[in-house]
């Protein structure tokens, strides 16, 4: 299962979804001369590394000239994290006539290759992070945090956590997460992946790979809950419910609130979709959201799934989910596992009765575009929905810019103007940078109209976080500016410079404690590394 | 109680006689005033006829003189006529007033005469009729011998007289001694100029000279200077002309003659003849030298002479050379010199060659149509031309004219450049800082024009100030090019920043030519000041055009230079490795770790030069992990902790390589991406071409139809078009001429430019002419009459006239084929409707290939200027086409499609242009900052870049091989098609090779 941000939304995605999907079944149903050899593929289905180690222990490999036996053993390695022994086991396996038909071996050792320099980080026995010593240790303890809280907060919703340890890995760059995850960097930039939950691991793009971050604590526990559900339930579950569940779920973390909000972007699809009568029958979905037309249409139908777990759980509480995972774990048609525990006779009645909830919720459309990636050192414009479409207006926005660092702030918004066609999606660096530079001409209060536009519309758009934090600094205001920072770093940890700001707010507030956590960060990124 | 006094008797009445005299006394005055008034007005008429004469004699303008002739003679009638007979007349008739005039010439009255007037009614109320007669009569007595004549003397009326005799005289005088006399004077004030001259030969003549007068002069210039005869009426006798002109003069004498001869510089001509003993012809040549001609009349034995008359020869000037290239430039020894230059002569260049320290070297052209003008640029570098490091000539450029009449000219570029060859090593090119710098320069000043108020105002006078100050914003700008001469040497760098500039010069110089500073009133026109704002548009836009182009070649070049310090790293890590591996020493490690500390700090140094973005940061955030990795790896070194160093000299040496790796990986993505931009460029362009090539041929067969079906028309319609085209050329060419005039007599800044702007509406109108475009010939025959009407008063009337008449005269032909467009033959329009079809499905066409384009422009990070023009006038000719074939309007019809072709054509072009500063500021730039084997940076971008001239990628400039020996040529143009382009330019980039190298 993986996690895309701020939502899913192509076919590519689908298509890449069905890859992994059936790689993961192929990797179960083409050990049919395996079948004495089940207890090892039903724990990794279950995500149960140790289940495996200790099922697969009573094998003497090392000798064997049993292809499979070096495939299941290549199998547990890799999801084990220890993947040069799972390269060997996987080249010994296709030596002794494996069929690698879906390429693992290469999988195995380009995530070998990867993984070259990674060092890990072992927290109460329990968790686990990997990531190459660098700049990405900012993250450490917060990833720490959310892995904790996770297993706290969600792992109880879903039936319990999985056994042996929860373990994250940090790749800094989209280059190696794609080369660790088998898709490939057209599937990241066109659908927005940025994180995986597959073979017993949780997959992570640093934040520094993307231009502005992402929400990558959230991130931590979305994928955390497709691991536990997958758990739950061996892998039984579709995709679809897969992505509900952590969808709608993947808020409540922090403390285990339910906080559930569509993004702007999926509210504006589900209103339009609402309001034009265009809403995906919940039928297509199953059993792969790959059937659906189009990227559109595929953000529309997870936008209303995490609806209709919010509706379901608004029927019958929390205690639908587990009741949900154990119906599907117990090969129950996951439709009417849904519409019965939700108290609906079938799974028409309960689109029915949602159709219906969903009508009421005054959703609203917006104006906002799909989101899009800057990866790896792409331009700024690239992250932006609307110009990374409009080079032409993108022109005007680069002369904005130009003037405004020379302090030509009323020529600067010349130009903006130029580029602000007032036609479709609002542009969030547009909007940011017209709001910077009213900063900077003294005019506080436009500044902050349209830089609270522009986060009612992209609530993950780091750089007006950024410029709100500014302006609140320039207000006076200290408490707001510090909520506003910290919401840059919850996006994008690697600005020195927001760590030290937040070290200066947090001491002057008395939070020494804060204020000293970003001090380690602070010297973090000004070393580059940990040391 | 009071008895009446009854009144007593007396022998006269005396209130009759006071009333009388009083009478008298006014009926007196007014007749003086009358008089006077009268000879005031004859003495301003006097005065005026003097002024007039004062005029004449001195030949004031004349139009100035009646200004004057007409405010004098108004104020002085007001003065001397108007006001004394409106307050003269009114005193005079004041009997109160006469009276008191009277009492005061005979005091012993004692007021009893005005007491009398005062009742020569009668007593006053209660008042005594008795004492009123009384008193009556004792004033009557007591005025004594006092006549009308004694109060009111005509002494004022008589000095008026005598002014007005003398006044008589002076003018009379004046008028005798002015020039040509009274006649004279009359033939100033009522005669045309030419007239006017005939009166003052004439005079000249008549006092010791013979009379001559009719003077026509025609002059048959020399061949080489391509002039059309001239023949001027009624000169003044003046000669002008360059040398060799023939001038044939015709004059006629006063008095009849037997014989006559033309005498120029003192020497008799021959030839010369006498018609009707009147009628002299005969002629002479001008020389180099100024001097004077005159006729020798023969009457019977006595010869006597007209006056002399001047000859001004003007002279053939020496051709203009202009280098643009600083007084001292530093090149290195095997760089093109890249040194533009034109030469420009008023009658025609022969050859241009390239001289070194004042001896020619390498001929540049030789020009056999002898062409007023020629550009080009000098690409040869010092190298080819035999020089080396160290040297140090004088470069000029020379060009000779096609005198034919004398010996040809030559003019060079003075002062010379002064060349100073160096080693290519020696020579500072534009650095990093510097681009930045100039980019930042050009963003200070887009912000001053940005923030300069626009419309500055009502006035003309604020438009002027407004261009003025728009000027001065460039001031850093062009300090900066001045004191920086390395940008000289970037030649991309160079023109875009040109392109800039020139654009403010537009608007600045319309701003100046056409608002007057000094106008604060009044609205210039509305066309003025539209024609104003977009110049002030343009040169903005040009200048974000090329700040975005700047911005993003500075990118691209701070980008190369990262990729070429991370390729250092990257081979330093792997060096580092080795050194761990064959466990160098601790000194070799740490001098390893050291070359990779200092690499990375260049490497930070480069950074700088980027711009906030992802790139950056990412790179920046590496540099520092493996930083930090040096350090521990240094620690462990001298710690003795050889294997942690081991395992962490392979992790640095791994992420140094790694650093490449992802760069070149963003490089290829950026390429990538650039190439599939080019690969849609490329469709759009293919697209675009077909449909022009679809539009001519449809017009084509269009003009094929109606020649087929309406022969006997299409050959009258052939017979106007060519007409036209007749009479627009003559007219442009001699608006050409003209134009020089001007410019050699130093005309007003703002009559020349106007003259110039008249005759381009007439080269148009040429052009719309040769390409049988009826409706845009109709537009531009508009324009062209509206230009030259602009131009009256300010230019020679006559040859303004004749240019006039002669576009006049082809807008006459135009509206008949106009009219014989709408009579077309039936069959013919019958198959021009059959052919709409065909025109609308290209139009269908043309709108899918708009959408294509407008989706392309969407994605170009430089903009295609000018595409969207093109299009849109594509479309509207196309519609035109369409509409005129419908109404069977065959000849329209062609018209508007070849406009659609033009159109369709200018966007094509404007899209290659733009493919090719993306692939210029892009891919080259970035290749620009690493200098390879066979590649020297900056010459060979712009080889394979070229931009001028509307947007080739390929090698070279298509119209300099004419500096080039065929060998050195070749070297250039194979040096350049070996520089990489995106795939998807690299078919046209050969295309452009193979037809540069069969040329």
């Amino acid at each position: 299962m993986m996690r895309r941000s701020p939502i899913l939304g192509s076919s590519a995605l689908a298509r890449a979804l069905v890859g992994l999907s059936v790689l993961g079944g192929v990797l179960v149903a083409s050990t049919p001369a395996l079948a004495n050899k089940g207890a090892v593929v039903d724990c990794l289905n279950a995500v149960d590394v140790p289940c495996a180690e200790k099922a697969i222990s009573r094998y003497n490999i090392g000798d064997s000239k049993d292809a499979e036996l070096h495939y299941l053993a290549a199998r547990i390695a890799f999801f084990a994290g220890r993947y040069l022994e799972a390269s060997g086991h996987i080249n010994r396996a296709v030596d002794l006539g494996y069929d690698d038909r879906w390429d693992e071996r290469s999988l195995y050792a380009r995530t070998a290759q990867v993984h070259q320099g990674f060092v890990e980080v072992v927290r109460d026995d329990r968790y686990v992070i990997r990531y190459r010593p660098g700049l990405d240790a900012v993250m450490l303890e917060e990833v720490f945090d959310a892995m904790k809280r996770s297993e706290a907060h969600l792992a109880p919703l879903l039936g319990g956590p999985p056994p042996g340890r929860v373990t994250v890995e940090i790749y800094p760059s989209a280059q190696t997460f794609t080369e660790a995850s088998s898709l490939t960097e057209a599937d990241v930039k066109t659908t927005g992946v940025i994180a995986l939950s597959k073979w017993a691991r949780l997959l992570l793009t640093s934040p520094r790979a993307l231009g502005r971050g992402y929400d990558w604590q959230d991130t931590v526990a979305h994928e955390y809950i497709h691991q536990v559900v997958s758990h739950r339930t061996h892998e039984r579950t579709p995709v679809w419910l897969q992505e509900g569940l952590a969808k709608y779920l993947d808020n409540r973390w922090r403390d285990g609130t339910d906080g559930f909000q569509l993004d702007p972007r999926s509210e504006a699809l589900l209103a339009r979709a609402v309001a034009e009568d265009t809403l995906v029958p919940l039928e297509m979905m199953h059993p792969s959201l790959a059937k659906l037309p189009s990227a559109e249409m595929a953000a529309l139908a997870y936008a209303q799934l995490a609806t209709l777990l919010q509706f379901c759980v608004a029927q019958k509480g929390d205690g639908l989910l587990v009741e949900v995972i154990e119906q599907v774990d117990a090969m129950v048609d996951p439709r009417i596992a849904l519409s019965k525990a939700a108290g609906f006779p079938t799974f028409d009645a309960l689109e029915q009765a949602w159709r219906a909830w969903v009508q009421d919720q005054q959703l609203r459309d917006r104006g906002v575009a799909a989101s899009a990636k800057a990866l790896d050192g792409d331009d700024p414009v690239a992250g932006d929905p609307v110009l990374s479409q409009r080079r032409d207006l993108a022109r005007f926005l680069r002369l904005g810019e130009l003037l405004a660092q020379r302090n030509h702030h009323e020529a600067a918004l010349m130009e903006y103007a130029k580029a602000d066609t007032n036609e479709g999606d609002t542009s969030p660096l547009l909007q940011t940078r017209i709001a910077q530079s009213h900063l900077a001409l003294g005019d506080l209060q436009t500044a902050r109209s349209q830089l609270e536009l522009t986060l009612s519309l992209y609530p993950d758009f780091t750089l007006a976080w950024r410029a709100l934090g500014d302006l609140e600094v320039e207000a006076g205001r200290a408490k707001a500016a510090r909520e506003a920072y910290s919401k840059v770093v919850a996006y994008d940890p690697f600005d020195a410079d927001i760590h030290q700001i937040l070290v200066k707010l947090y001491t002057q507030s008395g939070q020494a404690a804060r204020a000293k956590r970003h001090g380690e960060q602070f010297r973090i990124l000004s070393r580059g590394g940990e040391g | 109680m009071n008895q009446p006094i009854p009144p007593p008797d007396f022998e006269y009445d005396p209130h009759a006689a006071i009333g009388g005299f009083v009478r008298s006394l006014v009926v007196r005055e007014r007749l003086l005033l009358v008089g006077r008034v009268l000879a005031q007005a004859l003495g301003l008429a006097l005065g005026l006829a003097l002024l007039a004469t004062v005029a004449a004699a001195f030949r004031w303008d004349r139009s100035l003189s009646a200004g004057i002739l007409v405010v004098v003679g108004g104020v002085g009638l007001f003065g001397l006529v108007g006001a004394p007979l409106m307050i003269g007349w009114r005193r005079t008739g004041d009997v109160l007033r006469q009276a008191r005039l009277v009492e005061r010439l005979r005091p012993r009255l004692e007021g009893r005469f005005l007491t009398s007037v005062e009742r020569v009614d009668g007593p006053q109320g209660q008042e005594s009729a008795a004492v009123v007669h009384l008193i009556a009569r004792r004033a009557w007595e007591r005025l004594g011998s006092l006549t009308p004549g004694g109060v009111h003397t005509a002494l004022p009326l008589i000095l008026s007289a005598a002014v007005v005799v003398v006044v008589l005289m002076v003018t009379l005088v004046s008028s005798l001694v002015a020039p040509g006399g009274p006649v004279g004077i009359w033939r100033y004030w009522s005669a045309s100029d030419a007239a006017l001259a005939d009166a003052e030969i004439e005079e000249k003549g008549s006092a010791d000279h013979a009379r001559v007068g009719d003077l026509v002069l025609e002059y048959i210039f020399p061949a080489y200077t391509g002039l059309e005869p001239l023949v001027v009426s009624n000169t003044s006798g003046e000669a002008h002309g360059p040398p060799g002109t023939l001038v044939r003069v015709r004059a006629r004498s006063a008095a009849t003659i037997d014989g006559a001869a033309v005498v120029a510089y003192g020497k008799p001509g021959v030839g010369t003849e006498v018609e009707d003993g009147r009628i002299v012809r005969g002629s002479f040549t001008i020389q180099a030298d100024p001097g004077t001609w005159r006729l020798d009349l023969l009457t019977g034995e006595t010869t006597q002479s007209s006056r002399d008359f001047p000859i001004s020869p003007e002279p053939d000037l020496a051709p203009d050379v202009i280098v643009d290239a600083p007084r001292r430039l530093e090149v290195a020894v095997d760089q093109p010199l890249g040194i533009p230059w034109s030469v420009r002569d008023d009658y025609g260049l022969t050859r241009v060659a390239l001289l070194i320290d004042g001896a020619e070297v390498r001929g540049l052209r030789e020009l056999t149509k002898t062409p007023p003008d020629a550009e080009g640029v000098l690409k040869i570098s010092p190298a080819e031309l035999g020089m080396s490091p160290g040297m140090t000539v004088e470069l000029q450029v020379a060009a000779w004219d096609n005198n034919g009449w004398a010996q040809p000219q030559m003019g060079v570029n003075e002062p010379p450049v002064t060349l100073v060859v160096k080693r290519a090593d020696d020579l500072a090119m534009l650095g990093p800082a510097e681009r930045l710098q100039l980019r930042d320069l050009m963003v200070d000043l887009l912000a001053e024009q940005l923030m300069q108020p626009w419309p500055p105002g009502g006035s003309s006078a604020a438009v002027a100030r407004s261009g003025e100050t728009f000027d001065g914003f460039y001031g850093p700008l062009d300090q900066f090019l001045e004191d920086t001469p390395a940008v000289y040497r970037d030649a991309m760098v160079r023109r875009m920043v040109r392109r800039a500039r020139e654009a403010g010069h537009d608007f600045v110089a319309y701003t100046q030519v056409n608002f007057d500073p000094r106008l604060n009133d009044g609205r210039p026109s509305d066309d003025l000041f539209a024609q104003a704002g977009a110049l002030r548009g343009r040169a903005i836009d040009e200048n974000e055009y090329v700040i975005i182009w700047l911005d993003r070649y500075i990118q691209m070049r701070a980008l190369g230079l990262v990729l070429k310090e991370s390729e250092v790293l990257s081979g330093l890590g792997k060096r580092l490795e080795r050194e761990l591996e064959r466990k160098a020493s601790d000194a070799e490690i740490a001098g390893a770790v050291d070359r990779v500390r200092r690499s990375l700090s260049q490497l930070d140094e480069s950074l700088q030069y980027m711009d906030q973005g992802g790139l950056r940061t990412m790179v920046e955030g590496r540099s520092k992990e493996i930083g930090l990795m040096a350090d521990n790896l240094a620690e462990a070194q001298a710690a003795g902790r050889t294997d942690d160093a081991q395992e962490l000299g392979r992790r640095l040496s791994e992420q140094l390589q790694e650093l490449q790796a992802d760069l070149e990986y963003r490089m290829k993505q950026l390429d990538d991406e650039e190439d599939s931009l080019g690969e849609e460029i490329k469709s759009v362009v293919e697209e675009l071409k077909r449909l022009e090539r679809e539009q001519r041929q449809l017009q084509s067969q269009v003009r094929q139809a109606r020649e087929s079906s309406d022969a006997q028309g299409t050959a009258q319609a052939e017979r106007l078009w060519a007409q036209v085209e007749k009479l627009a050329s003559e007219a442009e060419e001699r608006g050409s001429r003209l134009e020089e005039r001007l410019d050699r007599a130093g005309s007003r800044f703002m009559t020349r430019k106007q003259v110039a702007e008249a005759n381009r509406s007439t080269g148009r109108l040429a052009e719309s002419a040769a390409a049988r475009d009826l409706r845009k010939a109709q537009n531009d025959v508009g324009d062209a009459l509206r230009g030259w009407m602009r131009v009256a008063r300010t230019v020679p009337e006559a040859e303004r006239r004749a240019i006039s008449r002669r576009i006049e005269q082809a807008e006459r032909i135009l509206d008949q084929l106009d009219r014989e467009a709408s009579t077309v033959d039936p069959q013919a329009a019958a198959q021009a409707r059959a052919m709409q079809s065909a025109q609308q499905e290209l139009e269908q066409e043309l709108q899918a290939a708009k959408d294509m384009a407008g989706q392309l422009a969407a994605k170009m990070p430089i903009e295609p200027r000018g595409m969207d023009e093109g299009l849109d006038q594509a479309d509207q000719s196309m519609g035109d086409a369409s509409g005129d074939l419908e109404a069977g309007r065959p000849m329209p019809a062609e018209g508007a499609q070849g406009q659609a072709a033009e159109g369709l054509k200018e966007a094509r072009e404007s899209l290659e242009e733009a493919a090719a500063q993306m692939a210029a500021s892009g891919g080259g730039a970035r290749r620009g900052e690493q200098p390879q084997e066979g590649d020297d940076g900056e010459s060979d971008g712009e080889d394979a870049m070229d931009l001028e001239d509307g947007g080739s990628w390929s090698a070279g400039e298509l119209t300099l091989e004419q500096e080039f020996d065929l060998d050195a040529f070749q070297r250039d143009v194979l040096r350049g098609s070996q520089g990489d382009v995106p795939e998807a330019y690299r078919a046209m980039k050969k295309r452009y090779y193979e037809e540069l190298m069969t040329q």
